[in-house]
């Protein structure tokens, strides 16, 4: 969620005020789920695939509930602190994670009628580049991977990533480098729609 | 397109070939039951993650953050060193006096800056990762390592804030009166990288997280004024501490800044010419769910004392060169 749209918000109140309401009212703290659960649960249909998520992210909320007296609540936005807890609940499930990019990796993809037809071009080459996106994936250590798909699929500053998973702001730049170079490699050096390499 | 785009749009094509979402308001309804009766639930598999609550812990967290500190090394029982806090405004001030005697190390656009960090603690799997990267001045190229091939990168020459020459043109731009430069740094909001709740940080934090963003980035680029003057305005406020003699996850004795008492982030100093050298996660003497996570995972034993290291990253090096894979 970009900060215009929480911005816009019609509920006004901080994610940490009403974290701090629901230790008087518990029941304040799905006002948290209102807020968070559409974000939360397309990140875990994007890494486990839609059969796990609708748990894992129930799952997620009733542990951020329980812990919630360990919020930090000089921080108004509670997404780092969720998607910290929704990463470690994702690393239960590493072996069905890789399995999913594997069968990414092998699969293609068929383009449906109704897709308009400047879409076309632009999904056709995406869908090219996405068994070597997957098979990139799968090969990522852990920690660079939860890295990476948190700034790249979760939308989170090096800083929130820094909180969500616990580490210095150099180390989540410096996995992000390291996962990104994965990438790139496994993309390939002569793929055309990458910024090609220079000779050393 | 780069692979980060690449990476958004597979992600945007797998939301829209997933099936709609139909358990939605039954996870919501779960959530209320435990609410309405928080006891009953943790009869479910979350829980685990409340069992290091143990004594140790709680004696742990009775323990003055700043107490003692224990460097994890990644292996076994990690080595403890005892920490005092010193004046955080006298330290910064000399920090300032040295720095601003050293010679500016100003890169022509072409040249490279090479960095060899070390990763370690508890979040880099238990042993140390090695990480070599040469970077372009001008942000038009990376070099690095890939599997025993040594590969260059172009770049696109944009130079944010995350760049050495982004965070050298800001640092560049400020003024050497500490006051003036936390007006100054307050100013220029939309550069820098976003903080979780930037709303609900007091104005000091948030000053004090940009010019740990500055100093990070431009590393050894960092204008001696400037950076003398950056020392002086993190003295000024009143919630910056310093960890003295401590010692980092490759054996350097290090000075710790950081901002509050509570465990966290520090960043980490080299006594002699204080440029930054690295940073580190400390325990704060409560577990954070990662962190029980991890112990899980990891061997971790939770029942250390405040001021544990969870994660490390060591500048080991930093130097200017004229080509990549130059050291």
């Amino acid at each position: 969620m970009s900060a215009a749209e929480v911005a816009s918000r019609p509920e006004q109140r901080s994610d940490a005020e009403v974290i701090a309401e629901s230790q008087d009212e518990p029941e304040a703290f799905a006002a948290l789920f209102d807020r968070h659960w559409a974000t939360l649960h397309r990140y875990v249909v994007r890494r486990l695939g839609p059969d796990v998520a609708e748990d894992l992210v129930g799952d997620a909320f009733l542990v951020a509930f329980e812990r919630r007296d360990r919020f930090d609540t000089g921080r108004a936005d509670a997404r780092p602190w969720l998607f910290g807890i929704l990463t470690k609940l994702i690393s239960r499930h590493r072996r069905s994670e890789a399995a999913r990019y594997r069968m990414m990796e092998r699969s293609s993809h068929e383009t449906t009628a109704e897709e308009p037809a400047d879409q076309v071009a632009s999904t056709v080459s995406a869908v090219a580049v996405r068994p070597a996106l997957a098979r990139a994936l799968a090969g990522l250590r852990a920690g660079d991977r939860d890295v990476l798909l948190l700034a790249g699929w979760a939308d989170l500053s090096y800083e929130e990533i820094s909180v969500a998973l616990n580490i210095p702001v150099g180390t989540v730049r410096s996995r992000l480098h390291r996962a990104r170079r994965k990438m790139r490699a496994a993309l390939g050096d002569n793929n055309p729609l990458l910024v090609g390499e220079m000779a050393s | 397109m780069n692979e980060m785009e690449m990476l958004a749009r597979m992600g945007r094509q797998l939301d829209q070939e997933a099936p709609p979402t139909l358990g939605r308001q039954r996870q919501r309804q779960r959530l209320l039951e435990a609410a309405g009766s928080p006891r009953r639930h943790r009869a479910i598999r979350i829980p685990r993650w409340g069992v290091p609550a143990t004594a140790g812990l709680a004696a742990a967290a009775v323990a003055t953050a700043v107490g003692v500190a224990t460097v994890g090394t990644g292996s076994g029982s990690p080595a403890r060193t005892p920490v005092r806090l010193d004046s955080a405004s006298v330290t910064l001030t000399h920090a300032a006096q040295v720095v601003s005697l050293r010679t500016a190390i100003t890169p022509r656009p072409h040249q490279w800056i090479y960095t060899k960090t070390v990763e370690y603690g508890t979040g880099s799997d238990g042993h140390h990762r090695v990480d070599e990267e040469w970077s372009r001045f001008d942000s038009r190229a990376e070099a690095y390592f890939d599997g025993g091939r040594f590969i260059v990168h172009k770049k696109s020459g944009e130079s944010g804030i995350d760049s050495p020459q982004g965070a050298y043109t800001v640092l560049s731009s400020l003024p050497t009166d500490p006051r003036a430069l936390l007006d100054k740094l307050s100013s220029l909001s939309g550069r820098f990288d976003k903080l979780p709740g930037d709303s609900g940080l007091d104005q000091n934090q948030l000053l004090y997280s940009r010019m740990v963003q500055l100093l990070r980035n431009a590393q050894i680029t960092a204008p001696p004024r400037i950076q003398a003057a950056v020392y002086r305005a993190m003295a000024t406020l009143p919630d910056v501490r310093i960890d003295r003699d401590i010692v980092d996850g490759v054996g350097r004795h290090v000075i710790g800044v950081h901002y509050g008492s509570r465990g966290g982030r520090r960043l980490l100093l080299d006594p002699k010419t204080y440029q930054v050298v690295g940073e580190e996660t400390v325990w704060g003497g409560k577990p954070t769910a990662a962190e029980i996570e991890m112990a899980k995972t990891k061997h971790l034993n939770l029942n250390l004392p405040a001021g544990t290291v969870t994660s490390g990253l060591a500048t080991e090096k930093v130097a200017v060169v004229d080509k990549p894979g130059q050291r």
